[in-house]
C-alpha cells in the first residue's frame, strides 16, 4: 500500500508513446487516475438500488500481424464498490487467452483523506490451465471495502481471430460509460450486430499501418454508451441475449495479400451456400447407401404420406442416441453416426432429412438459433447464430418441422429449446425463412365429477385429455418415475389428504401427442364447516393456482413458449342435507387486445354445480408496456378461482 | 477342424454374454428397485496404505440408471490435487440386458478445474466423462486409482452415496502395514469388520448386500444418522512434512496447532492503533466488540482452497495487508487482533450444518469438522465469534453452529468445549398485524414483525439488499394473494443479542370473498411456518427440530361497517412434548382479535410419537385454514 503522488502521474504523462493515428483510440482513462469525487461517493448516480457500478468499462481489440493473424485485446475498466452486497466484484477472473502480456490491478479506498492504494501483486496471480491452449488467470483485489474502486487492466492476445469478442455494454451493474474499439485490416470483413434497448453511438475512421513494407489500412470502429443500467434477472425470459445491450462480430471474409481469399459468410445466400457445400452438412447429406435396410424396413409397412414421414421420424429417434450436443454440422460422417447410434443433434437430423429424402419427399435442413442462444436477426448474417438444424417437410402445400433428437418430439411438436422465432430452410435457389413457433398450443380438456361425501371429502373421477404441449410435458414429467405407481404415489405423498386409485391412462408410450389420464380420487378436508354453514372453492384444481407475476414493473418483455388452451368441467354433487346458499357470479375476463381470455360459468341444478373454467391464451409475447394488464388478468382469474360455494344445513 | 473352431468361438462368445448378463437390469431385485433412481449392482473400493502420507484406493463399481432423475449418477467424476494422481480409468456402457454397447475412450475424458460456486481459488481439478443414453435403464461400469502422497484423514465411506439409490452389493477394504494402523467406526451399519492379519499386513474387510434406497424426508435427522457409513482415521498421518496423530482430540489439536503457530504477527502500527482504539474502552467486552468490528470493517471473505493452504490459515499479517480470507485466515487474523490487546482466544474446529459435526466424541477424526471459528474464553462470559461475514451481530453464531461440540486449538492440543444454546423461549418471531376489510374484500395490511436470536438467521441474508431485492423477495416470499406493498424497511437492531425487525404496509386484492350477503376469509399469518403441515403415514425416520422457537401472531381485523360477525372458529390450547398451541378469536369493537402462539421444542422425535405429533399439527392446521364468516345486517 502506498499513497498515490500526483506529481509522478503528471510525469508519466509525457512518457505515453507517441502514435500516429489519426483516429481516436486514446486510452479514454489513465490507470491509476482516480476521481476523488468518485472515492467519496456513496450512491450510484443512476441507480440508487445498486450495490456497485461500473465507473468506466474500455475495451479494444485489434487484429494485428505477428508471423500469423491473431487478435490483440485490451481491458481496462474501474468498478465502484458501495456496499459488502458487491465484494465478489473484487474476485477476478480473466477470460480464457492464449497469452498475457501485462496485469494491473488496484484496490482504491480513501482513508483520512487521503487516496490509499493496495496492488495485486505477480505471485498473488493463480494461473490455469483451462483447456488446450487456453489459460486464465484468477486473484483477488486487496483490501476491497464499502466505497473502495477497484481498476483493473489486462492485454492478451487470442490466436483465433475468427471469434472477435463480443462486447457487453451492459452488465448486472450499471455503467456508467462503456467504450470499445475495434480495428482490424483492410483485408478483414466482419459483421456486426447491434444488440440491446441503449442508444451505442459508433464512430469510423482508418488509420494507416504496415507489415514489415507493406502497408494497410487499419479500419477502426469505435462504440460509446453511457448510463446502462442493470441488467435484471426476471423469469418468462427465454434467454437475457436477446436484450442484453452488446455488440457482436462475425468475420466474413479474409483477401489479403498473403493469403487467398477466404470467405466466411457475406450474406444469408452465401451461408446458404456454404451450407450445402460444407463437408460436415451439405455434402453429408448426399451419402445415403447406410440407409437403405431403415428404407426397407420402413417400406414395408406400407404406410404412406406423413404417416410415412411420422415412422422415419421414430425410427431416427430410437436408432440415434442425442449425446446432448447441439450444433449444425455433424461430428463424423451420417454413415458413422447412424452406426453407431448416438450423435449430436445434427448427426441425427441430417440423417433424417437424407432418410425421407430417400423416401421420396421434398425434404430440407433448416437451420435455427436455440433459446438459450438468442434470436436471430435476419437484417445481420451470421453463421455462427445458427447452433442448430432440423428438418422440414413439404407436402401437399403444407410445412411439417421434425427434431429426432427428443424422444418426446412429433411432428410440428418441436422439443422447447427449439421453439425461438424462425429457422433458415438450406436449400437450392433463394433464401426463406420459416416460423418455428406456435404450431401447437398447450392444450388439455379435462373433468372433475366429484361428489361431496358425509365427511366433506371431495371425492370422483377426473378425467383428462392431454394433447400437444400438455401431453409432451406431461409424458416428460412420468418417465422421471420408474412406474406409473410411483407417479401417483410421488403426488400422494405430497398431500396429507390425497389418495388416488384405479388409475387409467392411455397413450403414455404412444408417439403421437394424444394422451388421456383417468383416475379416481378422494380428497379430504375440501369443504369448511363453520356452525350450520358450509364451504369450498368450485375451482378444486385451477390451472395457475398462484399468480406467476408479482413485482410492480416488468423491464423486459413476458415471453411465453406456445399458446394455451385450457378447459375445466366441474360437476359437484352435494351431500344430503344441504342446501345450496350461494354460489359465485360468472364472469368473462379478456386482455384489451382479446389475446388472451377467462372464463368462468357456473350453474347450479337441484344439488349439483356445473362449473366450466375456460383459459386460452393466443399470443406468446407481452411487451413491457403490456404488463400491468397481464398481472391484472392473471390476478382477477387468481382472485375469481377462491370464491366460494356456501351450503347451509338443512 | 472347422466345427471345433465355431465351438471354441460358441463357447468363448458365450463365455462373453454370460459375464455380461450378469449386469442385466432383471437381475435387481424388485425391493431395491421400487423408489430407486439408480442402483449401485456392486462397487468395491480398496485402499492400499503403504506408509504416513502415501495410500492408493482402488475404484471399481457398476451402476445402473433407472430413469432420467438419476442421470447424472452414470457420469464418471474424479477429483485429484497436487497431492494426488488418477490412473487406469476404465469405463464400459451397457443396455438393459446387461448387454456391452459402449466403451470409456481415454480422448474423451475430460480434464477441468474443480469449480464451486463457494470456492475461487482451489487446486482441485476433476477428470470427467458424460454419457450420452436416453434409453432408460442403462448400466455403467468404472474403475480407476488414485495415488495419493499426503494424508490428513480419509473421506467417509457410504455404499449409499444419495436418496434414491440401493445398493446390491458393496465392499470396502483397507490393507495397512501392521505398525501403522487405522481407527474405524461404523454407523447405520448392519456388520462388522473382518480383520486378518497377513504378515507384516493388517487387512479390514467389510460388505454390505441389498440395501433399499433411502428416500428424502424434510426435518429428518442429520445424514449420519441416516445413511450406512464408515469412518476411517489413520492413526497417525503427515501432510506436506507436517505430523499427526489422531489418539485423542488433543494430539489431533497439537497437530492442528503446529499448523497455526506463530502466523500471528502484526505490525508495530497496526499493534499500537489497535491499542489505541480499544485504551479508553472500559470492559472486557467493549474491548473485544471493537476489535470485531475493526476486523468486520477491513476484511471479507474469500473460500480458497489451495495446498496445505486447505488446513492452514494465511499469516495475520497477510490478511492485515490484503483484506481478505478464508474462515482460517480470517479467525486466525481476529485472534491476532485481540492478542495484541492482550486478550486471549483460540482458533476453533467446528463441524457447521445440521449434517457435519463433532458427534463422536470417542472418535477424534478431522472429518467431522469444516469450519473455523473463534472462541474467546472467559469464566461467565465466553464470547463467540464468527469471523466469515461482515455483518454478522457480535457474540452470535447462528443456527450452523450453535448448541454443539467444538475444537479448541490451544498450545495443550485440542480441546472439546460446547457452544452456546438458545431455548425455545428466546428464538421468538413475534409479528403485530393489521387488516382493514374493504367492503369488496380487498384489505390493507400492515405487518410488523420482531426476530429474536435463531429466528434472526430467517431474514438476516435480506437485511443489506438494496430496496428493490428487498422488494422482489417480499412479494415473492410473504405468503398472501394479490399483495401490493406500499412501503417496507428492515433493520438490524442487533445489541446484546440478534435481533432484526421488518414492517411491510400494502393492500391485499382479495383477503375476503364476497358470497351473497355473506363475506368469508381465512386469516393471513404472512410468514411461513418451519414445522411440518402434518406427519406421512409411511415417515421412516424421526422427526428432528435442532433448535426450539416460537412464533407469536397477534391480528388486528377491522371489518366493513354493515357486517356482523356469524362464525368465528373456536379458541385452541394444546400442550405435548413436541409444543404447545394457543389461538384465540375474539369479536373487538370495530372487529377481530386473533392470537396465535406456536412453540416447538428442540429434539428428536420417534416413531411413537409420530400420531400425537400429527394430532397436534392437524390442530393446527385446521384452525390456521378455518374460515371466519361475516354477515350483513
Amino acid at each position: 500500500m502506498r499513497t498515490i503522488n500526483t506529481f509522478h502521474t503528471i510525469a508519466i504523462i509525457f512518457l505515453i508513446a507517441f502514435s500516429n493515428t489519426c483516429f481516436a483510440q486514446k486510452p479514454p482513462a489513465k490507470f491509476g487516475k482516480i476521481d476523488i469525487k468518485d472515492l467519496k461517493a456513496t450512491v450510484c448516480p443512476i441507480d440508487s438500488n445498486a450495490h456497485a457500478y461500473f465507473i468506466f468499462d474500455y475495451g479494444t481489440t485489434k487484429v494485428e500481424y505477428m508471423d500469423q493473424f491473431q487478435l490483440d485485446h485490451h481491458h481496462h475498466y474501474r468498478i465502484k464498490i458501495l456496499d459488502s452486497e458487491a465484494f465478489s466484484w473484487g474476485e477476478i477472473k480473466i477470460p480464457p487467452y492464449n497469452s498475457v502480456s501485462r496485469i494491473n490491478a488496484v484496490t482504491y479506498n480513501l482513508e483520512n483523506g487521503e487516496i490509499v492504494e493496495s496492488k495485486v501483486k505477480r505471485k498473488d496471480i493463480i494461473h490455469e490451465k483451462t483447456i488446450n491452449d487456453y489459460y486464465t488467470d484468477k486473484f483477488v483485489m486487496p483490501n476491497v471495502k464499502e466505497g473502495s474502486i477497484i481498476e483493473i487492466e489486462y492485454t492478451l492476445t487470442h490466436h483465433n481471430f475468427i471469434d472477435l469478442n463480443s462486447w457487453y455494454f451492459q452488465k448486472t451493474i450499471p455503467v456508467l460509460q462503456s467504450e470499445y474499439y475495434v480495428g482490424y485490416p483492410e483485408y478483414f470483413i466482419y459483421n456486426k450486430t447491434m444488440k440491446g434497448y441503449f442508444r451505442v453511438k459508433t464512430e469510423k475512421g482508418n488509420t494507416t499501418k504496415s507489415i514489415g513494407s507493406t502497408m494497410y489500412t487499419e479500419k477502426g470502429f469505435s462504440y460509446i454508451a453511457s448510463n446502462i443500467p442493470a441488467f435484471p434477472n426476471e423469469g418468462y425470459l427465454r434467454t437475457r441475449n436477446n436484450y442484453i445491450s452488446k455488440i457482436e462480430f462475425e468475420l466474413q471474409s479474409i483477401s489479403s495479400p498473403f493469403t487467398m481469399t477466404k470467405n466466411y459468410a457475406t450474406s444469408w445466400p452465401t451461408i446458404v451456400r456454404n451450407l450445402l457445400d460444407n463437408n460436415y452438412f451439405g455434402k453429408e447429406l448426399k451419402k445415403s447407401f447406410h440407409l437403405r435396410k431403415a428404407i426397407d424396413s420402413l417400406m414395408i409397412k406400407n404406410s404412406t404420406g406423413m404417416e410415412l414421414v411420422d415412422d422415419a421420424l421414430n425410427y431416427m429417434k430410437t436408432t440415434i442416441v442425442w449425446n446432448n450436443y447441439y450444433g449444425k454440422y455433424t461430428t463424423e460422417t451420417l454413415p458413422q453416426a447412424f452406426r453407431k447410434g448416438e450423435g449430436n443433434v445434427a448427426d441425427i437430423n441430417l440423417n433424417l432429412v437424407a432418410l425421407i429424402r430417400e423416401l421420396g419427399f421434398e425434404c430440407y435442413p433448416v437451420v435455427l438459433s436455440t433459446q438459450s442462444n438468442g434470436i436471430i436477426y435476419p437484417v445481420h448474417p451470421s453463421n455462427d447464430r445458427l447452433n442448430y438444424v432440423i428438418a422440414l417437410v413439404k407436402y401437399e402445400g403444407k410445412d411439417y418441422l421434425l427434431d429426432a433428437t427428443d424422444p418426446f418430439s412429433e411432428i410440428n411438436l418441436l422439443p422447447i429449446r427449439c421453439l425461438n422465432d424462425k429457422g433458415l430452410i438450406v436449400k437450392e435457389g433463394g433464401i426463406e425463412w420459416i416460423n418455428l413457433m406456435g404450431y401447437r398450443p398447450y392444450s388439455l380438456v379435462e373433468s372433475y365429477n366429484i361428489s361431496i361425501t358425509d365427511d366433506m371429502a371431495f371425492e370422483g373421477v377426473n378425467e383428462m385429455k392431454l394433447r400437444d404441449y400438455s401431453a409432451y410435458l406431461r409424458r416428460k414429467s412420468i418417465k422421471n418415475f420408474n412406474t406409473l405407481d410411483e407417479y401417483f404415489e410421488y403426488a400422494e405423498e405430497h398431500n396429507e389428504n390425497l389418495s388416488f386409485n384405479n388409475y387409467e391412462v392411455v397413450g403414455l408410450d404412444s408417439i403421437k401427442s394424444d394422451m388421456t389420464l383417468k383416475v379416481n380420487f378422494k380428497h379430504e378436508n375440501q369443504v369448511d364447516k363453520t356452525g350450520n354453514l358450509a364451504m369450498f372453492s368450485p375451482a378444486y384444481e385451477p390451472f395457475y393456482e398462484k399468480n406467476p407475476f408479482k413485482l410492480d414493473k416488468r423491464e423486459y418483455p413476458v415471453e411465453f413458449d406456445y399458446p394455451y388452451s385450457v378447459q375445466q368441467i366441474y360437476t359437484i354433487t352435494i351431500p344430503e342435507g344441504y342446501t345450496i346458499e350461494e354460489i359465485p357470479q360468472p364472469m368473462i375476463l379478456r386482455m384489451p387486445d382479446k389475446s388472451a381470455q377467462y372464463i368462468f360459468n357456473i350453474k347450479q341444478l337441484e344439488n349439483k354445480i356445473f362449473l366450466t373454467l375456460i383459459f386460452k391464451q393466443k399470443r406468446m409475447l407481452y411487451l413491457t408496456t403490456e404488463y400491468n394488464d397481464l398481472k391484472a388478468f392473471y390476478q382477477t382469474m387468481i382472485d375469481k378461482q377462491k370464491e366460494l360455494v356456501v351450503l347451509k344445513k338443512l | 477342424m472347422r466345427t471345433a473352431i465355431s465351438i471354441l468361438l460358441i463357447t468363448f462368445l458365450n463365455g462373453v454374454i454370460f459375464a455380461q448378463n450378469a449386469l442385466n437390469v432383471k437381475n435387481i431385485p424388485d425391493s431395491l428397485t421400487k423408489h430407486a433412481d439408480a442402483v449401485i449392482r456392486f462397487s468395491d473400493t480398496k485402499y492400499i496404505r503403504t506408509s504416513t502420507n502415501a495410500y492408493k484406493v482402488e475404484y471399481h463399481y457398476a451402476v445402473t440408471i433407472l430413469n432420467k432423475s438419476a442421470k447424472s449418477k452414470g457420469n464418471l467424476q474424479i477429483s485429484y490435487d497436487k497431492n494426488s494422481s488418477v490412473s487406469d480409468i476404465q469405463g464400459i456402457f451397457y443396455d438393459k440386458n446387461g448387454v456391452k454397447s459402449d466403451k470409456l475412450k481415454k480422448s474423451d475424458i475430460l480434464d477441468i478445474i474443480k469449480f464451486s460456486d463457494y470456492t475461487f481459488f482451489s487446486d482441485q481439478r476433476i477428470k470427467a466423462f458424460n454419457p450420452s443414453v436416453n434409453n432408460y435403464p442403462f448400466t455403467v461400469e468404472y474403475s480407476y486409482t488414485i495415488t495419493h502422497k499426503a494424508l490428513v484423514g480419509f473421506p467417509g465411506w457410504l455404499p449409499i452415496n444419495d436418496f434414491n439409490v440401493s445398493v446390491q452389493e458393496a465392499n470396502l477394504e483397507f490393507t495397512t502395514p501392521s505398525d501403522l494402523d487405522i481407527n474405524f467406526k461404523t454407523l447405520n451399519f448392519p456388520t462388522q469388520a473382518d480383520v486378518n492379519i497377513e504378515q507384516e499386513n493388517k487387512h479390514y474387510s467389510w460388505n454390505v448386500k441389498n440395501l433399499k434406497p433411502i428416500e428424502y424426508e424434510s426435518f429428518s435427522p442429520s445424514y449420519d444418522k441416516i445413511f450406512p457409513t464408515i469412518l476411517l482415521v489413520p492413526k497417525e498421518f503427515s501432510y506436506e512434512k507436517t505430523e499427526g496423530t489422531y489418539d485423542s482430540w488433543e494430539s489431533y489439536g497439537n497437530w492442528g496447532f503446529n499448523l497455526i503457530n506463530d502466523r500471528d504477527d502484526l505490525s508495530k502500527e497496526t499493534k499500537d492503533y489497535l491499542i489505541s482504539l480499544t485504551d479508553t474502552l472500559k470492559t472486557r467486552k467493549e474491548k473485544i466488540y471493537a476489535i470485531y468490528k475493526y476486523m468486520q470493517g477491513r476484511t471479507r471473505y474469500v473460500n480458497i482452497h489451495l495446498g496445505i493452504g486447505g488446513f492452514q490459515p494465511m499469516l495475520a499479517s497477510e490478511v492485515e495487508a490484503k483484506g481478505f480470507g478464508d474462515c482460517k485466515g480470517l479467525s486466525n487474523y481476529t485472534k491476532a487482533l485481540l492478542k495484541s490487546i492482550g486478550i486471549k482466544s483460540f482458533y476453533t474446529e467446528i463441524g457447521a450444518g445440521k449434517h457435519q459435526q463433532i458427534r463422536y466424541l470417542d472418535f477424534p477424526s478431522s472429518y467431522q469438522t469444516n469450519h473455523i471459528i473463534l472462541c474467546v474464553p472467559d469464566d461467565n462470559d465466553t464470547i463467540w465469534l464468527e469471523c466469515t461475514n461482515q455483518k454478522k451481530p457480535f457474540n452470535y453464531l447462528g443456527g450452523g453452529t450453535i448448541d454443539r461440540y467444538a475444537l479448541l486449538i490451544t498450545n495443550e492440543g485440542g480441546k472439546i468445549v460446547r457452544t452456546p444454546t438458545y431455548t425455545a423461549e428466546e428464538n421468538n418471531r413475534v409479528s403485530n398485524i393489521n387488516f382493514n376489510i374493504h367492503p369488496q374484500g380487498s384489505s390493507d395490511f400492515e405487518l410488523h414483525t420482531i426476530y429474536e436470536n435463531i429466528m434472526y438467521d430467517e431474514i438476516e441474508g435480506l437485511l443489506y439488499t438494496s430496496n428493490k431485492e428487498q422488494e422482489k423477495a417480499l412479494l415473492k416470499g410473504l405468503n398472501a394473494n394479490g399483495m401490493k406493498i406500499n412501503s417496507f424497511s428492515f433493520s438490524d437492531e442487533s445489541k446484546d443479542y440478534a435481533k432484526a425487525v421488518l414492517n411491510v404496509e400494502g393492500s391485499l386484492s382479495q383477503f375476503a370473498t364476497s358470497a351473497g350477503k355473506r363475506m368469508i376469509f381465512t386469516p393471513t399469518y404472512f410468514l411461513w411456518n418451519s414445522f411440518l403441515d402434518y406427519i406421512p403415514e409411511d415417515r421412516k425416520f424421526p422427526l428432528y427440530h435442532p433448535q426450539g422457537f416460537t412464533y407469536t401472531d397477534s391480528l388486528n381485523i377491522i371489518i366493513p361497517d354493515g357486517y356482523s360477525i356469524e362464525y368465528l372458529p373456536e379458541d385452541l390450547n394444546l400442550k405435548t412434548t413436541y409444543g404447545t398451541c394457543m389461538f384465540s378469536f375474539k369479536k373487538t369493537g370495530k372487529g377481530i382479535a386473533i392470537v396465535r402462539k406456536i412453540r416447538i421444542n428442540k429434539g428428536t422425535y420417534n416413531k411413537e410419537m409420530f400420531k400425537d405429533i400429527d394430532d397436534f399439527l392437524s390442530h393446527i392446521n385446521d384452525r390456521e385454514d378455518e374460515k371466519v364468516v361475516l354477515i350483513s345486517k
